[in-house]
């Protein structure tokens, strides 16, 4: 019984947050634990969704009966990547790109779409958004660090690692974003390949942020001394 | 039905292979910048130990003929005044006197020289006193032999100019060029030029010496030798151009970019 929350996204995302745990233990930075509180928060809602995906299966009136939990959960991975940008960007870009044009953007998207057809519903446009979003700033960090001058070992690099993760995952769920309308009129029970698509990109995703904390902890300070 | 999974799973496949190229592609240009910057390191490292070799070398050069002037002009000169004052005659009052002036005019000479040699040392502080005024120094002392006659021309840009590095290494050139002809050219007239447009510094030395077939290989006897003088230009940025024909004299231009 217990065994079927144990999905592979669930155990992608656990297994990541133990690696937070362990590596970030006695990190001070505020960073460390945002990141940790967030993947809590993913692998709580991850959790949740199982059950509630079972007991509500013969539900008819809606297609998606545990959707409503992403599309909170959208709300803390606005807030959250928006907020590890901030570190990751410069502080001119951050300013323009995501507070002035993305982050009000998202917001009246998403109150848009609640609107429109409630919670029930898959907020598909406030997601191809914030993949946008999340692409540009991935490339824009990558772009930076392409220009800079110093010296980095990027395969110890924390920094490159996570947003190695983060461009793969949302680079990756673009076709998914894209054909979302389609694949929910052709195939509206049956859509297991969308499942393993996820899985791929959620395996990719949580295995380079764990290397990341890894990195982080280890491979980067032994680096540095 | 399998059209559109088929089709959404290859295009995924597709967009996941940009990230991994753009990756891929960010590591081997880090790579290539690692390899540049050690590059960099490497040649300021070079740059600075040529520049402490110079630095030595100058002051070498600066000992040897200031050794050399001390021993054969300010020795001889300061022997001979002993000599004649020694030989004074207190009795006769006017040879007395005749060899009272022949000191009084040997010593003027000695403190003349040891003046000359004073400058010599200033001129080895390239960095108090500037390029053009160090070869001045330097042309002063070998106008004083009274072998050579040399025409200086500096332009006046230069001293606004500086850079301590190139300076120290023109300095060197000089310095070497200088005791090639010495040695070597059996030269009268030298004409040194520095001048200084569109940020490069130009210095030309030319003389009227023995020469030699510049198309050939140098003879090995050139003191530091013509190929080093093309290295230490190559060093900061220069390159150095020589022409010479036997029984036509020499002329040496280097050419670097200044400041």
């Amino acid at each position: 019984m217990i065994l079927q929350y144990f999905t592979i996204n669930t155990c992608a995302e656990l297994i990541c947050l133990i690696a937070a745990l362990i590596s970030l233990e006695k990190n001070r930075l505020w960073t460390s634990w945002f990141v940790i509180f967030f993947l809590f928060i993913t692998v709580a809602a991850e959790m949740a969704a199982i059950p509630i995906k079972i007991n509500y299966l013969k539900d008819t009136k809606h297609n998606l009966p545990n959707i409503w939990l992403y599309n909170l959960l959208l709300v803390f991975q606005v807030a959250f990547y928006n907020v590890i940008f901030s570190v990751l960007l410069d502080k001119k870009i951050y300013t323009v790109l995501i507070l002035l044009i993305f982050f009000p953007l998202l917001s009246v998207f998403y109150i848009y779409e609640i609107s429109q057809h409630g919670l029930f519903e898959y907020n598909e446009l406030t997601n191809s958004i914030f993949s946008v979003e999340i692409v540009l700033c991935s490339l824009i960090f990558y772009y930076n660090l392409f220009q800079s001058d110093a010296n980095i070992k990027l395969g110890i690099y924390p920094e490159f690692w996570f947003v190695a993760g983060v461009l793969f995952f949302f680079f990756g769920s673009t076709v998914l974003n894209l054909f979302y309308d389609s694949i929910k009129r052709i195939l509206p029970h049956n859509k297991h390949f969308v499942g393993y698509i996820y899985n791929v990109l959620n395996i990719l995703l949580y295995g380079f942020w764990s290397y990341s904390f890894i990195c982080r902890k280890w491979l980067w300070r032994i680096s540095a001394a | 039905m399998a059209d559109i999974s088929g089709l959404v799973i290859v295009s995924t496949i597709i967009f996941l292979i940009a990230p991994a190229f753009i990756i891929v592609y960010i590591f081997v240009y880090n790579q290539r910048k690692k390899r540049h910057i050690l590059e960099k390191q490497q040649m300021q490292l070079t740059f600075a130990s040529e520049l402490t070799k110079t630095q030595l070398e100058v002051q070498e050069q600066t000992m040897q003929t200031i050794g050399a002037d001390l021993h054969d002009n300010i020795g001889q000169l300061l022997s001979l005044t002993s000599l004649t004052l020694n030989s004074i005659e207190l009795d006769n009052k006017a040879k007395a006197r005749q060899k009272i002036d022949d000191s009084i005019d040997l010593t003027l000479r000695s403190i003349k020289e040891m003046r000359l040699l004073g400058h010599l040392l200033q001129g080895d502080q390239l960095v108090a006193v500037g390029l053009v005024e160090a070869i001045r120094q330097l042309v002063s002392w070998m106008e004083r032999s009274g072998r050579f006659e040399i025409i200086y021309t500096a332009g006046d840009e230069i001293a606004a100019n500086r850079n301590a590095d190139k300076d120290l290494i023109i300095f060197r050139i000089t310095q070497e060029v200088f005791n090639n002809i010495i040695k070597h050219a059996a030269a009268t007239e030298i004409t040194v030029d520095l001048d200084y447009a569109e940020g490069a510094l130009e210095l030309r030395i030319a003389d009227n010496g023995v020469g030699f077939a510049a198309d050939e290989a140098p003879p090995a006897r050139h003191g530091m030798g013509l190929q080093n003088i093309r290295k230490r230009a190559g060093i900061i940025g220069g390159e150095a151009a020589i022409a010479s024909n036997v029984g036509q004299g020499t002329q040496i231009i280097v050419s670097i970019p200044y400041p």
